[in-house]
């Protein structure tokens, strides 16, 4: 187990990774596009796309991430007395930072 | 979207109901509901399954009864079907996850997933003094771990579509309108496949909360040992079989109970409040309930060394 924390960390990093750098390019597409005035014609509020709430997909890589993770934390808790918190609490912190990120995003508004 | 147009939709249409409580009754086939007995040279246990991983077993077939049904009612032709079974997916998407994070103290505490074992190891006392008084606790998931005993069953019930959880009809029951009658094949065996999940959740709460069959502070060997100081060893052992068994099934009738009044007690919930709910509440608490009870576990086992 302890051997495959390497691989367990470099997985949850790259879940990670692409989390944040999808919603990085989320919104820098977000903020590209123009946003109508209510001047300009109609009051309806320009039409919403996947690229307008990056939260929807943040989400989604968060639910990923922690799907993935459920499956690792288990196998950690049946061996639990042998390799001791340290390995699950370095796949925790991470995630827990990504699921305040994309709490505070909006990505769990419904 | 996928639609019920073509001949596979309609199959799957179909299909769903029965394969959503096919899965149900798979997942009892793992269930222990007694403890295993002498009789001569034979051993005997209620258990048609054993499985060294039966508690993830019982719950990967109560999710893919779940998605069964969803798939059905996506594939539907109807799009208030599809639309309610689209909502059901995410809904059981989402409830799962904090369903499997709010097992995991109990797995931590356990070190196993046999449900049999989990058994075994709540048969005892939890003993400690205060001011010179000796007291004892039942050894159950219950008394070690209650956060982690509400988090499962409030997910269990949301996975389920337990209501007030239940996501089809509520628009039109919220809006005090018509409650319209969604039509839907198969509504027989959904409405069985509804009752089976509740009854299975109540087994698995039973099984890991409240010690299956034990009976609290009286351990399954002194009471066999003492009925067979009065009516013999086969008799003695066969009457303590049945007392766990019922002591079993009365456990899961009161859950079962506890949750057919909870879901009297409250109004029906719309979808969004139950993904909020999932999200910001049970997903964190759960998991900081795991941390919580790795750090204890670690430190009980530092000290113990």
């Amino acid at each position: 187990m302890v051997d495959h924390v390497g691989v367990i960390l470099g997985l949850v990093a790259v879940l990670a990774g692409s989390s944040l750098v999808f919603d990085f390019r989320a919104r820098r597409r977000a903020s590209s596009i123009p946003v109508k005035s209510p001047t300009d014609g109609d009051n309806d509020p320009p039409p919403e796309s996947a690229a307008g709430r990056p939260h929807v997909l943040v989400g989604l890589f968060v639910f990923l991430l922690l799907q993935t993770l459920v499956v690792l934390l288990v196998i950690w808790a049946l061996a639990f007395q042998e390799v001791g918190p340290l390995p699950a609490l370095a796949l925790l912190i991470p995630a827990g930072f990504i699921f305040v990120h994309a709490w505070r995003l909006g990505a769990f508004k419904w | 979207m996928v639609t019920g147009t073509g001949s596979v939709g309609r199959w799957i249409v179909r299909a769903g109901p029965t394969w959503s409580v096919a899965t149900l009754l798979l997942a009892f086939a793992v269930v222990p509901w007694t403890d295993r007995y002498v009789f001569g040279d034979s051993n005997f246990q209620l258990l048609p399954a054993r499985l060294d991983w039966g508690l993830l077993f019982v719950l990967v077939m109560l999710t893919l009864s779940g998605f069964s049904r969803s798939l059905a009612e996506v594939a539907s032709e109807d799009s208030a079907v599809a639309l309610t079974g689209m909502r059901r997916a995410l809904r059981d998407s989402v409830s799962g996850l904090a369903l499997w994070i709010s097992l995991l103290p109990m797995l931590l505490l356990y070190q196993t997933l046999r449900l049999t074992e989990i058994a075994t190891q709540q048969d005892a006392v939890l003993g400690f003094s205060i001011w010179g008084f000796e007291l004892g606790f039942p050894a159950w998931g219950l008394i070690l771990n209650p956060v982690a005993a509400l988090l499962f069953w409030v997910s269990a019930m949301i996975h389920a579509g337990l209501p007030p959880f239940e996501v089809s009809r509520v628009e039109e029951e919220l809006a005090g309108g018509r409650v319209s009658r969604i039509p839907a094949p198969g509504s027989g065996s959904l409405a069985l496949a509804d009752t089976l999940r509740a009854l299975l959740i109540a087994v698995v709460a039973t099984v890991v909360f409240l010690g299956a069959g034990d009976l609290p502070w009286v351990s399954q060997t002194s009471l066999t040992v003492f009925i067979e100081s009065y009516f013999g060893s086969s008799v003695g052992r066969f009457l303590s079989l049945m007392i766990h068994l019922l002591s079993f099934v009365l456990k899961v009738t009161l859950v079962f109970s506890a949750q057919r009044a909870f879901s009297q007690s409250f109004g029906r919930v719309r979808f969004e409040p139950i993904l909020s709910l999932c999200w910001k509440g049970l997903v964190p608490l759960a998991l900081l309930n795991c941390v919580a009870t790795a750090i204890v576990v670690a430190w009980r086992l530092k000290e113990g060394a």
